[in-house]
């Protein structure tokens, strides 16, 4: 999920690079995190000028909107939620 | 107590008991929904707790409805009405007790979950049951209370605010034998207590 969260923090598009030292990851996990979110349609690879980058697909933005209403939620009754 | 009230307050509860059972339903609906998708089984004894409690609601309210139409419409023909309150009140009983009880159990660290094994349910006369659950009500309410302290949003301000409302309804019930206006404030404070959780799920639910 805090994936999901720097991409959209990035206005939608990131580097893998950024993720890695956002997420706090090491690269084998953020191969195997990317690789499941891609295949799995949160996110999606793009290439731009020999740059790669992740972008987020419309389910990725509706898991986020999600997450964060059950955030809230769980704020307001003091259920914990990571 | 069919003689203190007012015949036409019953239509005014009977709307009132509905309209707190469906957002009770909602918030039942909301936590199921927030369970499924974090795996969290707080969620799912959240949204268990609401659905007995509002389903207690609608006990209350189908008793409310006959109570009204009985005395008001047919002037008094039908099932006896005390018959029909202590059945419908015993059922309304159990379930609120159920109810309150997962959302003592919810909010119990881990350690301590037993205790409510020991909750003594089935002394639930009608004082004893407005006394119990106010004491349950009291422990869920210190717990939302430490959570909004922490939090310091609107959101858990409104939770704490729902639960002190129906505390207070089963404190002032148990104090109608003083006066009727007991009633009509109790419910009053019902169902602003469950508008107060429409509004949270509303403000929750914004994108």
């Amino acid at each position: 999920m805090d994936i999901l969260f720097i991409i959209q923090k990035e206005k939608g598009k990131a580097k893998p690079t950024r993720i890695l030292y956002g997420a706090n990851l090491s690269h084998s996990s953020l191969k195997e995190y990317l690789n499941y979110l891609t295949s799995n349609g949160f996110i999606q690879e793009v290439k731009e000028n020999e740059h790669t980058f992740y972008t987020l697909t419309q389910k990725g933005y509706g898991f986020i909107n999600e997450s964060r209403k059950i955030q809230r939620l769980a704020e307001a009754f003091g259920i914990p939620f990571d | 107590m069919m003689e203190l009230i007012p015949v036409w307050f019953y239509l005014i509860t009977s709307v009132i008991y509905l309209t707190s059972s469906v957002i009770g339903f909602l918030t039942s609906y909301f936590a199921l929904k927030a369970s499924k998708i974090s795996k969290n089984k707080s969620f799912l004894i959240l949204s268990l707790s609401f659905l007995i409690i509002s389903l207690g609601l609608l006990v209350l309210f189908g008793i409310s409805v006959y109570i009204y139409t009985t005395l008001e419409l047919y002037k008094g023909s039908g099932i006896s009405l005390n018959l029909l309150n202590h059945y419908g009140f015993s059922t309304y009983y159990i379930l609120s007790l159920v109810g309150y009880l997962l959302l003592v159990f919810m909010y119990l660290p881990k350690i301590n979950k037993l205790f409510v094994l020991y909750v003594p349910i089935w002394y639930a006369s009608l004082d004893k049951f407005h006394i119990i659950s106010f004491v349950l009500i009291m422990y869920v309410i210190i717990r939302s209370l430490i959570n909004s302290f922490r939090k310091k949003n609107l959101d858990s301000y409104l939770v704490t605010f729902a639960f002190i409302s129906l505390a207070m309804f089963h404190l002032l019930l148990l104090l109608m034998s003083f006066s009727q206006s007991m009633y009509i404030i109790a419910n009053l404070l019902l169902i602003a207590g469950f508008l107060s959780l429409l509004y949270m799920l509303v403000r929750v639910n914004r994108k």
